[in-house]
């Protein structure tokens, strides 16, 4: 009996002191080492970790779809109130980086981000048209902002992948159909037009684009 | 004991009135008297109606008594409302009359409370004396500002943009004519009808104080609430535990639990409040069927949503409470239900991994009017959940096992069982804010663990304790992470993590008095963030603040950028079908129109989009286009620095 109790009360131990560790580990992955030192040396100031201005802004010339990944906080560009249910994800080795997506009006249209492994980000849209009256293209703009230059954008028409390079990231859009069409206009600079024809949509709305966005970086 | 409480008492209501009569400013007092006099005045609204309970009507300072009491306030407001217009008198005069008489009315029943209560007289040497033990909760207090509120928060820092959205509506109730019942009675700050002005009645006293600014209160606020609850939950804890140790833990994990969108404790908000209120009814010592009812009532008017979400429950622990006991029908299928509770849990869970939630399938309408899907999808709700007390999974899951294995069950245990249940199934069933549905999972949870750590005799005791404290210790720092995770939204670039920016202060001062001082009789019309700003220190009207219609942010941005008079007229006279342009407006300038770039435009994309500050260097200046623009038109300059130029509504041409 007393074995027993003893080695319930070690498993337990364990339990309780592995919940600790990995609570620490994660505690210290949301603050830095100068944040760790404010922390113990009473000072109240959180410590604006705002990194290298590194982020990627993807929105939509018809205000329905947003994301920003990036390194470095910026607060209150996408919803305010409830950031934090769709914020917080990190971005591979930029682990200070903020990323999110504000999600599509009329469901027409949605963000997904799927997943990161290390160094890339894959995010997933389905867009398709508010209505069935919709027929004439639409046009969604790909915005590559702040710090970031961007060196080369690859262009294919047709359904084919598109990669550019966007500092220190490769981006890659993948059309899973085959009636999207990619264009560029020239006359904004750091951008990438994704015109849409939604072929077939006057009989319903049912049609969806799927794109999937993939961003590698050094 | 009784005599050094009254002689406290006196001495706390000496400075309390002194305090009131102070002028707003120039008090020359040490900052820290502000502070404590915050403190002060929150718990002497927010505890009120546990006197009233024990003094009138003789019940516990916890229960459905005292949490129906609280609706002394709503009719302080109606009461006053209505003085205010049979006497045409100045309601915010009358207002700040009432936080005086309240005061005093609390000093007096504390009086009458330690005559008449036995805990403060032939009770005290009782083992469960409240009175004795309440001090003890400033242990798991402690822990919590120690830990998570001090390193975190900045001194006066406002981190809920909905507290000056609710500080708008305690303004307009204020000015207003009609009596405002609902929020959106009086104020076009609210996009859907969520809840009545039952908090609002609550918030009014709390912000009436003569000498505390705004920020200071909320900062206190944020600091006093979670204490109440931590009061509550040991209160719950002991019921089962009967012990003051394990109640102190289930209290300190309970108020350390950070859950985004629910802010449990750490937000005065009205589904907080809602909850607040929840707790005191669970406490109850004598729960009964007309209790449930009224009490269920008070829920629903205090949220639409989280107010029935949290009654259902609250029916539910009565049934359990009346119904389940060793042998009784509950009792014996109690088998069967866990059974297809988890059948039902698993298909719910497995639905939603396939890609079905109630947002995406059944409110499309919602979903519309919001503009934007609220719920993280899979997998990232699955890492949501998780995190919501992170590691402390470790032992939750054998404490869940090991309580629904418990032959003799407390009610309040069952309670606590039936909590994560609910919020979990409805988390998954994923309707708009589910978020939020997560609301007392962290309490109950704590008490889940506390039942299991306390139940087990380990060899030596010692050892659960050892337990317990690194189970509080690994819940910190998933708290702590959690909370500053939420603090990002509020960080303003500049070392500040605020809902207010300092640079908006002279304006807010200016505005804050102006009514009825000069010819500013309009609706003043900015960019989002800027008409939050307004209306929060204003009873000015804006164009639904920071709900601003996307179309009409782009309207205004247009105008900035290139002003011409169609664009003028574009903006002044935006309708759309919930929006009526007011025959005067009033156009503020402001840096975060002028530093509105391509980089920094997001604002103008979405209706949740805002922007708190654009950076240092963005300044108005009176060489601006737009400045230059309006007085062309014969608009005066009714406020200019450098920050803002307000122009007058008439023109002099």
């Amino acid at each position: 009996m007393l074995i027993k109790k003893i080695s319930y009360s070690i498993i337990l131990l364990l339990f309780a002191g592995l919940s600790l560790a990995l609570s620490l580990v994660y505690w210290s992955r949301s603050v830095s080492y100068q944040d760790f030192l404010t922390y113990f040396s009473n000072n109240s100031q959180v410590i604006d970790l705002k990194g290298p201005a590194n982020y990627l802004s993807i929105s939509a010339v018809n205000d329905q779809l947003a994301a920003k990944v990036g390194s470095g906080y910026k607060p209150f560009e996408q919803n305010t109130r409830y950031d934090e249910q769709i914020a917080g994800i990190d971005f591979g080795q930029l682990n200070r980086s903020y990323t999110q997506i504000s999600q599509s009006q009329a469901l027409s249209r949605r963000a997904i981000m799927t997943r990161f492994d290390g160094q890339s980000i894959k995010l997933s849209y389905s867009l398709r048209p508010l209505s069935a009256e919709l027929n004439d293209a639409e046009t969604y703009k790909i915005i590559i902002g702040s710090a970031l230059e961007l060196e080369e954008i690859q262009l294919s028409e047709n359904g084919k992948r598109v990669d550019f390079a966007v500092g220190p990231c490769t981006v890659i859009i993948e059309p899973e159909q085959q009636e999207v069409r990619f264009t560029v206009q020239k006359d904004i600079p750091r951008a990438v037009v994704v015109s849409t024809p939604w072929q077939g949509a006057a009989s319903g709305s049912n049609t969806e684009l799927d794109l999937i966005m993939t961003i590698n970086c050094k | 004991m009784r005599l050094i409480i009254n002689l406290i008492s006196l001495i706390a209501l000496a400075g309390g009135l002194l305090f009131q009569f102070l002028p707003a400013s120039g008090t020359g007092l040490p900052a820290a008297v502000s502070y404590i006099y915050a403190g002060y005045l929150i718990l002497v609204v927010l505890s009120l109606p546990s006197l009233m309970g024990k003094v009138l009507f003789r019940s516990g300072y916890f229960g459905v008594t005292p949490a129906l009491l609280f609706l002394f306030y709503p009719l302080i407001y109606i009461v006053n409302w209505a003085i205010s217009q049979f006497f045409n008198a100045d309601y915010s005069q009358i207002a700040r009359l009432t936080t005086i008489i309240i005061t005093v009315y609390w000093h007096y029943l504390l009086l009458i409370a330690t005559l008449v209560d036995k805990q403060f007289t032939a009770g005290y040497k009782a083992k469960f004396n409240t009175i004795k033990l309440l001090p003890l909760v400033l242990i798991p207090f402690a822990i919590y500002v120690l830990f998570i509120f001090m390193p975190l928060r900045q001194v006066d820092s406002v981190v809920a943009l909905d507290y000056m959205q609710h500080k708008a509506v305690v303004n307009q109730m204020a000015v207003q004519e009609n009596l405002c019942l609902q929020p959106v009675d009086c104020s076009n700050l609210f996009l859907q009808q969520g809840y009545t002005t039952f908090y609002h009645t609550i918030y009014a006293p709390i912000l009436s104080s003569g000498g505390l600014k705004f920020e200071q209160v909320v900062y206190i606020l944020d600091l006093i609430f979670p204490l109440l609850a931590a009061a509550l939950l040991f209160k719950i804890a002991l019921k089962f535990t009967r012990k003051t140790s394990w109640s102190l833990v289930a209290s300190a994990l309970g108020i350390v639990f950070f859950i985004g969108a629910a802010y449990t404790t750490q937000l005065f908000l009205p589904q907080t409040l809602a909850f607040f209120l929840y707790l005191h009814m669970i406490s109850s010592n004598k729960l009964s069927g007309l209790k449930v009812i009224l009490g269920s009532v008070l829920l629903i008017l205090c949220h639409f949503i989280m107010g029935p979400f949290l009654a259902v429950q609250l029916v539910l622990f009565y049934l359990i409470k009346k119904y389940y006991q060793p042998g009784s029908l509950l009792a014996t299928f109690s088998g069967a239900i866990v059974g297809i509770a988890g059948l039902i849990m698993a298909f719910v869970i497995l639905i939603n991994f396939s890609g079905f939630s109630i947002e995406r399938n059944l409110q499309t309408a919602e979903v519309e009017a919001l503009g934007t899907l609220t719920n993280l999808y899979y997998p990232d709700n699955i890492s949501f959940y998780l995190m919501v007390i992170g590691f402390g999974w470790l032992i939750l899951v054998p404490a869940l096992v090991s309580a629904l294995r418990q032959k003799q069950k407390p009610a309040e245990l069952l309670w606590a069982l039936l909590t994560i249940y609910v919020a979990t199934l409805v988390f998954f069933l994923a309707p708009t804010y589910a978020a939020k549905f997560l609301i007392g999972f962290g309490f109950a949870a704590s008490l889940v663990l506390v039942n299991y750590l306390s139940s087990l005799k380990l060899t030596p005791q010692l050892l659960t304790y050892i337990i317990a404290a690194l189970l509080v210790s690994s819940s910190v720092f998933i708290a702590y992470a959690n909370y500053k995770s939420y603090l990002s939204f509020y960080d303003q670039g500049n070392g500040r993590v605020n809902a207010l920016v300092e640079r908006d202060r002279e304006l807010a001062d200016f505005l804050s008095k102006a009514k009825g001082k000069t010819d500013l009789n309009c609706r003043i019309i900015s960019d989002p963030y800027t008409q939050i700003v307004v209306a929060s220190a204003s009873s000015y009207q804006t164009a639904y603040a920071q709900y601003m219609p996307v179309e009409l942010r782009q309207e205004l941005f247009d105008l900035i950028q290139a002003p011409n008079e169609g664009k003028y007229r574009a903006v002044v006279g935006y309708k759309t079908d919930k929006y009526t342009p007011a025959e005067s407006n009033c156009l503020l300038y402001s840096y975060r129109l002028t530093g509105t770039t391509k980089d920094n435009e997001f604002w103008l994309g979405s209706v949740y989009n805002l922007n708190l500050n654009p950076g240092e260097t963005s300044k108005v200046s009176q060489q601006d286009p737009i400045v230059r623009f309006m007085r062309a038109r014969g608009h005066g300059l009714l406020f200019a620095d450098e920050n803002y130029i307000l122009f007058s509504a008439t023109t002099t041409l």
